[in-house]
C-alpha cells in the first residue's frame, strides 16, 4: 500500500466471516467469501477502488450467506430433533 | 445515527447468540446423540472438510481439554486465536496491526484451509492424526 496515499481506506473484506464460516459451517461459502476477501486485498493493493469495492460486496454477501446458511440449518435441525430429544429427556426423567 | 444503532444491534445480537452457543456447547457433548447437526458435507461425501470435528472441539475447549480439541480439530484454536487477535485491535486493546489486516492474510488462510483439507483426509501415519 504504498502509491496510494489518495485512494479512499480499503472496503472490508469480512475475512473473519470467512474464516468462521469455514470453522463452523460450510466450506463452500467459507472459501468463497476467502477468495472475495483477496480479491478485496489485491485489487486495492493495485489502486482499482471500484474493483475492491465490488469485491467486498461480494464478500459480504458470501458471509451472510454463510451465517444464513448455518442458522438454517440449526433451525431445522432443532425442528426435526430438537423436539423431539428434549422429549426423551424429559421421559428420561420420570423413570 | 442510524449507522451506529445498526451497529450496536448487531453486537447485541452476536453476544446473545455467542452466549447461547456457548452454554449449549458446555452443557451437550456433540460425541453423543442427535442433538448436534452432523456436517452435511461428511455426512453425503465422506469426505472430512476444514470444520469437521469443531463442535466437539468446541465442547472440549469449554471444558478445558486442550488436547482433545486439538484431536478433533487442529486448525480451531490458530482460528480463535486469529479472531480474537482481530477483535482485540479492533477494540483498541492490542495496538498491532491485526493479522487480518495484511495483503496476503486471505490468500494464506487459504492455502491453510485447503491443504489442512487435503491432509486430513489421507488414511495414514502423520495425516491420520489430522481426522477429526
Amino acid at each position: 500500500m504504498e502509491n496510494n496515499s489518495n485512494m479512499p481506506p480499503k472496503p472490508d473484506n469480512y475475512l473473519v466471516w470467512a474464516i468462521l464460516s469455514t470453522i463452523f459451517c460450510c466450506i463452500a461459502t467459507g472459501i468463497a467469501s476467502i477468495i472475495y476477501a483477496s480479491k478485496v486485498n489485491e485489487a486495492y493493493a493495485r489502486g482499482e477502488y471500484e474493483e475492491a469495492q465490488k469485491a467486498s460486496k461480494n464478500a459480504k454477501m458470501w458471509a451472510l450467506i454463510g451465517a444464513g446458511f448455518s442458522l438454517l440449518i440449526w433451525i431445522i435441525y432443532f425442528a426435526i430433533f430438537g423436539f423431539a430429544i428434549l422429549g426423551g429427556m424429559a421421559n428420561a426423567g420420570s423413570y | 445515527m442510524p449507522e451506529a444503532i445498526k451497529k450496536i444491534s448487531l453486537i447485541v445480537i452476536l453476544g446473545v447468540l455467542s452466549i447461547l452457543a456457548i452454554l449449549l456447547y458446555f452443557s451437550f457433548n456433540p460425541e453423543r446423540g442427535l442433538l448436534f447437526p452432523k456436517c452435511p458435507f461428511n455426512t453425503y461425501l465422506g469426505i472430512y472438510c476444514s470444520g469437521c470435528g469443531s463442535q466437539r472441539a468446541i465442547h472440549d475447549l469449554l471444558h478445558l481439554r486442550i488436547g482433545e480439541a486439538i484431536s478433533h480439530n487442529l486448525m480451531l484454536l490458530p482460528a480463535l486465536f486469529v479472531i480474537g487477535q482481530h477483535l482485540a485491535t479492533k477494540l483498541g486493546i492490542v495496538k498491532r496491526e491485526s493479522l487480518l489486516n495484511y495483503r496476503y492474510s486471505p490468500l494464506i488462510i487459504l492455502s491453510v484451509v485447503l491443504l489442512f483439507m487435503v491432509f486430513r483426509n489421507i488414511k495414514a501415519f502423520p495425516f491420520e492424526y489430522l481426522a477429526p
